[in-house]
């Protein structure tokens, strides 16, 4: 036998044999409806019920609001000891992180990646946590719950020289993978008599109005297409939140040749407009970043939802008019995929999260 | 109660249909957890028999053996929650460690191409034996063979230079 292959073949057994016992079927299968099929909580009954668990805590416990950060000196026995800022992070707005909220003895609620790595997490000041129904709720300043525990969430800062994340208090912490109940079948749709009368629904949006254009002095810059996880807003509303994809970078987009030393301008012309400033209570920022198609092709499946930070990827100066993005372009000549983050508003609606790219070779 | 015992798959209930996969549950997880991580392995286990359940009258006997059918709606699950799955920016870095053989075979397991990790992870890791691989990956039994001789031999290359 191949020695290589005999190590394969012990390795795989070894792996196999280290694993935890298999998934419950009968706990899966718990969900499947003769009709139709839904696994996961969507984003209505997830604030549905965060909402329930709400009024439950109101009707039966203390207000959220007023909590401290741990439960030293509180009688409140929910209450969850969190590692918090004393003031704003130096860190904060470095670059985003996150991950599955995890509870952790030194940091309250940590963040875990794929491979279970844990980091340890610092929130802002006035951050509290309380464990309801067997679970850690992560609340913010003003009392509003804002994740729970294995929850995926995302939010700016910056990680010290100790690998401790600092989380940016001017932006929220945004949920993008909702915990998904293994053992509570989401709450029924039906409301009884005590239930309070359900909020109104959300009017449907305006059509997307897809990417904005990219001007380099007369010459239009063809938009290669649209990624990344984006949320729709209705006001302070979230309308869905955290729709992600393609998930793969236009690399074989058309490219437009453009002289070194070029200012691009991006934005619609017609109704809609890049946005900037806080909308539906999130910190809306811009950026513009370009990184050479050669340092993007080797990135695989899952990779390409953003241009990777740092590298040869160049954050080029921006600024904000009106509805637009001014930037500057590389000076170096070569083949670039250059990304446009922004927000982008229609009336009430707004979009965020979304990521524009567009091919450009420098001369 | 086995998938044949279901004469009519597509009449079946949530729980006449569990007993049917309960038995390649194990594969699924084990595959599952190989293409994406112990983390996500229910998530992924969880979508694939969600698809399963919606599509199962789709299920055709003379077309491959059940385990096949379940591995590759499994696999193509995993495909989606890696694609779905946001890079963590700046925080948390790449394992770089070489402490044994295993984990130096792991770290060289983690640079094959897609498709020869895939071979790997079904063939030797999952434990499926060549047919059951080639129905994962869509493809002939001559191409599993071809893809997991490839995939030696860049292990191999790659073991040699650490």
């Amino acid at each position: 036998m191949d020695p290589l292959d005999q190590q394969l073949t012990e390795a795989g057994a070894s792996w196999r044999r280290s694993r935890r016992p298999p998934p419950d079927v009968d706990r899966m299968v718990a969900y499947l409806h003769p009709q139709s099929v839904r696994r996961r909580w969507n984003v209505g009954v997830a604030v549905a019920a965060v909402s329930a668990i709400l009024l439950l805590a109101v009707t039966l416990g203390p207000p959220l609001t007023g909590i401290g950060s741990g439960p030293a000196g509180s009688d409140d026995p929910s209450l969850v000891w969190l590692l918090t800022e004393e003031r704003p992070s130096a860190l904060c707005r470095e670059a985003l992180g996150g991950g599955r909220l995890v509870a952790d003895p030194r940091s309250g609620l940590a963040v875990t990646d794929t491979e279970g790595e844990v980091t340890l997490v610092s929130w802002p000041l006035g951050y509290t946590a309380r464990r309801e129904v067997g679970r850690i709720i992560l609340v913010d300043p003003t009392g509003r719950p804002v994740a729970g525990e294995d929850d995926t969430v995302r939010f700016a800062g910056g990680a010290d020289s100790a690998g401790t994340w600092h989380v940016c208090p001017w932006d929220s912490v945004a949920v993008t993978e909702p915990w998904a109940s293994p053992a509570t079948p989401p709450p029924a749709a039906t409301p009884t008599a005590d239930a309070p009368a359900s909020e109104p629904p959300l009017p449907e949006p305006p059509p997307f109005p897809g990417w904005p254009t990219m001007r380099v002095g007369e010459f239009a810059v063809a938009g290669a297409g649209a990624g990344g996880c984006w949320s729709v807003y209705y006001g302070d509303d979230v309308w869905t939140s955290d729709q992600c994809g393609p998930g793969s970078f236009p690399l074989d987009a058309a490219a437009t040749i453009i002289a070194a030393g070029s200012d691009a301008v991006v934005g619609y012309d017609g109704d809609a407009r890049l946005a900037w400033g806080t909308i539906g209570g999130r910190r809306i920022e811009l950026s513009v970043r370009a990184a050479p198609i050669s340092s993007l092709s080797a990135l695989g499946e899952g990779e390409q939802d953003e241009l990777p930070a740092g590298g040869a990827t160049l954050d080029l100066v921006t600024r904000f008019d009106d509805g637009f993005v001014l930037a500057n372009m590389p000076r170096d000549p070569g083949d670039y995929l250059v990304e446009v983050f922004a927000a982008v508003q229609i009336g009430d609606w707004t979009w965020t999260g979304t990521r524009f790219y567009y091919r450009i070779v420098v001369e | 109660m086995t998938g044949e015992a279901i004469p009519e798959l597509r009449a079946s209930t949530p729980e006449q249909f569990g007993i049917w996969v309960a038995r390649h549950i194990r594969a699924m997880g084990l595959l599952a957890e190989r293409l994406t991580s112990d983390a996500e392995r229910d998530d992924v286990v969880q979508e694939a028999l969600a698809r399963a359940w919606a599509k199962r009258a789709q299920f055709d006997p003379a077309r491959g053996t059940p385990a096949a059918w379940l591995l590759a709606i499994t696999a193509d699950q995993a495909r989606r929650m890696r694609t779905r799955r946001r890079p963590l920016i700046g925080m948390l870095p790449a394992r770089v460690r070489s402490m044994d053989d295993e984990l130096e075979l792991e770290t060289a397991i983690r640079r094959l191409s897609g498709r020869q990790r895939l071979a790997v992870d079904c063939y030797y890791f999952v434990g499926l034996s060549v047919a059951e691989t080639a129905a994962v990956m869509g493809c002939s039994e001559g191409t599993v063979k071809s893809t997991l001789n490839d995939a030696r031999l860049r292990l191999r290359g790659l073991l040699e230079v650490r």
